[in-house]
């Protein structure tokens, strides 16, 4: 048992230092000394010997080493492998029991350390080992042994949960749809939709600012026309009949040119407002109403329809304001005179209530004032009772 | 005062669109100096919450994601919700806020559904949304996704299709959809501010509602492609292959198969564009995909929020609606304002007022 003296002094001498995977030039100096085999199991050893070998030169590959390390390694790999297997036989152990090699308890860390090297090997014959080492892995043996059913029901559980996991991701996943190819068929039409109507729209802003480049400035004679223009314009980009055009296209209002910035200057604040709407408790629905109207005009068949319906007398203040809102146009004082001059001639055709006359005597005069004057502003702010921010705002404005 | 700013303190903190820093002290609260009413054609802005009161998973999350930032910039993009904020919080904070619309996604074992509420006690639209992609998605399948860095200064146009006017409860989720964004006035709004776009479809077959959200690009036409992206985008161009830089001018490049459709998209500007595209010329209109992109049908219409009776049910049959849309009409038009206006699917560009009722 020389050789077998000869192992188990380099395994004590292995089994003193910790073991570690990897482990490439360490061992080298110590199996110089094992070169030869004991001739009995040397076949055998060399058809094992020669498996692990390559194993364990896979695992250890190092191409600085290799020339050097492949005879030395051999025996390092089976006295690990030995210890290893030892580990691993369950049933077996008992057979391979005599053969192994002398060691003591410091080899449980090289045992536990191969984890990876395959308990198919069932056999070996090594003539190493004690009964200290034995009786430590009949201990580990048994312990695992109970460990393998944990194992599988581990398992077993981490394949439930999974399978649990995966049905609660495709419920919360349901309905996401990730497009693989973008632009298909339906999604171009869309967007041939969405073009048009964009392309609509930037027509229709771009006319309404064209007309508006060249005349903002010159106030008198362009603002009528701008202002004529720019309804027509804008109409007739967009279409006068918007029921028969099924595509998207809405701008705002013409209304909106001629109403003021603050709110309460505009003819639609009392009836837009909610809160102030329902003054007259009752609410009419216009579902014909073309969306091009005017908002003088707007006013004007608002207050006529309801003069009509109702015979009431408006409240003086109401009245006054109206009149202001649909003279203070953002734009001009001709274009604000045009619209007060509207604004009297429907309220004339409107002359059945009489207490309307009382108020409208003075703004008789002011529409006769106007035409001597000349500018429709100032005379309203003499004979009504025109809010002087308002005056100043419009003039600062112009 | 004192008792909504406590709410707020509670609820989470909303972002400051500005500048990107939370405030969570309620005093400094206010500073969010978003204006309240629109300058130009003095209506409200419409701001919006998007939440959901039920947690959701992952990607839903992201969808919820998406839709603030399509909301921007009149909405908190960074609002936090805790797991005991009921509605009533998010009412309460609303009001000081001038909020108006809440956009709420709710994850169901059977069903995503989007509730477009308008507050404080306007109806509810209630959408079970069959099939969604995330913006990433798009993103990822598209060969250059674009988004340029001040996308989502600007709020997004609406554009509506297919909707039709005879069916009510239809009619109400236009004017709703109008009226979550804020209205432009056509004769001052600055087309370099138009840079996104909502689109409803409405598929009368199968009452479906496609929502896709684009982004608009213009670029001239008639140039070459190489010409383009040379001003564009200064890419120094190869010319070793080439004899004199007139050759690099005037060589005819390949027409792009998306040319053909460019002749239909074609708008002349009135004023210069960036770079790029000046004024009076021609320029085509671009549109790339950005943004969650929905399938949604409309399945409820509450006449409160959240609350009140049913307007409107899909599962409904068809007497038992009409009926109770009848009853519910002047309920339907509150806050909204727009109802027999217009008579097809239009712009939300701009809320005229004044042809309500």
């Amino acid at each position: 048992m020389s050789t077998g003296d000869a192992t188990h002094t380099s395994v004590a001498e292995r089994g003193t230092r910790k073991r570690r995977v990897g482990l490439k030039n360490g061992g080298k100096s110590k199996n110089k000394k094992q070169k030869t085999r004991p001739p009995s199991s040397d076949r055998f050893k060399l058809t094992q010997k020669k498996q692990k070998l390559f194993q364990k030169r896979a695992r250890d590959y190092n191409s600085d080493d290799e020339e050097e390390d492949e005879s030395k390694k051999a025996p390092e790999v089976t006295i690990r492998e030995k210890i290893f297997s030892d580990a691993n036989m369950g049933p077996n152990y008992d057979e391979v029991e005599e053969e192994e090699d002398g060691s003591d308890k410091d080899e449980n860390s090289d045992g536990e350390d191969h984890g990876e090297i395959q308990s198919g090997i069932t056999r070996f014959a090594a003539d190493d080992g004690c009964n200290a080492f034995k009786m430590a892995f009949k201990s580990i043996m048994k312990s695992k042994g109970d460990d393998a059913l944990k194992l599988a029901e581990e398992e077993a559980e981490k394949k439930a949960k999974g399978q649990a996991r995966k049905a609660k991701y495709l419920v919360a996943e349901k309905g996401h749809v990730k497009p693989a190819n973008h632009l298909e068929s339906h999604e171009k039409v869309l967007i041939g939709v969405a073009t048009k109507g964009v392309v609509k729209l930037f027509n229709a802003v771009n006319k309404a600012q064209h007309a508006q480049k060249g005349l903002n400035a010159s106030r008198s004679k362009d603002a009528k026309v701008l202002k004529k223009r720019r309804k027509e314009a804008f109409f007739s980009e967009l279409g006068k009949t918007p029921r028969s055009d099924s595509k998207a296209q809405k701008s705002s209002n013409a209304n909106e040119e001629e109403a003021p910035a603050w709110a309460p200057l505009r003819d639609n604040y009392m009836l837009a407002n909610p809160k102030l709407k329902d003054w007259d408790k009752k609410q009419e629905t216009n579902e014909g109403d073309d969306f091009a109207a005017m908002s003088g005009d707007e006013m004007q068949k608002k207050l006529e329809s309801k003069d009509n319906n109702y015979n009431r007398t408006w409240p003086l203040w109401f009245l006054l304001l109206s009149l202001v809102k649909s003279l203070t146009v953002k734009t001009s004082f001709s274009a604000m005179r045009a619209a007060f001059y509207e604004t009297m001639r429907k309220r004339r055709a409107n002359l059945s209530v009489p207490y309307h006359c009382n108020v409208l005597e003075p703004v008789f005069q002011v529409a006769r004032d106007c035409s001597l004057y000349g500018d429709g502003i100032e005379c309203v702010q003499l004979c009504l009772f025109v809010p002087l921010e308002v005056r100043s705002r419009e003039s600062n404005r112009v | 005062i004192c008792g909504s700013f406590a709410d707020i303190n509670q609820m989470g903190r909303f972002k400051n669109n500005k500048k990107g820093r939370v405030n969570v002290k309620p005093i400094a609260m206010k500073k969010n100096n978003q204006a309240n009413v629109d300058h130009v054609t003095g209506d409200k802005i419409p701001k919006s919450f998007v939440f959901s009161r039920t947690k959701l998973p992952g990607s839903v999350k992201q969808l919820q994601m998406d839709l603030r930032k399509l909301m921007l910039p009149y909405t908190a993009l960074s609002l936090k919700e805790k797991k005991r904020n009921t509605l009533r919080d998010f009412l309460n904070v609303s009001g000081p806020m001038g909020v108006t619309h809440f956009l709420m996604l709710k994850k169901t074992a059977s069903a995503l559904s989007l509730r477009v509420a308008r507050t404080p006690q306007g109806p509810t639209l209630t959408f079970k949304i069959h099939q969604y992609s995330l913006a990433s998605d798009i993103a990822q399948s598209q060969l250059r996704p674009r988004c340029p860095p001040d996308l989502f200064k600007n709020p997004p146009l609406i554009v509506l299709s297919g909707f039709g006017t005879q069916e009510l409860h239809l009619k109400l989720a236009t004017i709703m959809f109008q009226n979550i964004f804020p209205a432009i006035d056509i004769n001052t709004v600055k087309l370099s501010t138009c840079q996104r776009l909502v689109l409803l479809n409405y598929n009368k077959d199968t009452k479906l509602i496609d929502f896709r959200h684009y982004s608009i690009r213009l670029q001239p036409v008639g140039v070459s492609r190489r010409l383009r992206k040379f001003v564009e985008k200064h890419e120094v161009p190869d010319l070793r292959n080439l004899q004199d830089v007139s050759d690099f001018v005037t060589k005819a490049g390949y027409g792009s198969e998306s040319e053909g459709d460019e002749e239909a998209a074609t708008v002349t500007l009135s004023s210069d564009l960036g770079r790029v595209n000046r004024g009076s010329t021609k320029s085509a209109v671009k549109l790339q995909e950005i943004g969650p992109r929905m399938t949604m049908q409309l399945v409820k219409v509450e006449e409160g929020l959240c609350s009140g009776g049913i307007i409107f049910d899909e599962s409904e049959n068809v007497d038992e609606r009409t009926a109770k849309k009848k009853q519910n009409e002047d309920g339907d038009e509150e806050g909204s304002g727009e109802e027999g206006e217009e008579g097809s699917e239009e712009d939300g560009e701009d809320m005229d007022e004044d042809l309500e009722d």
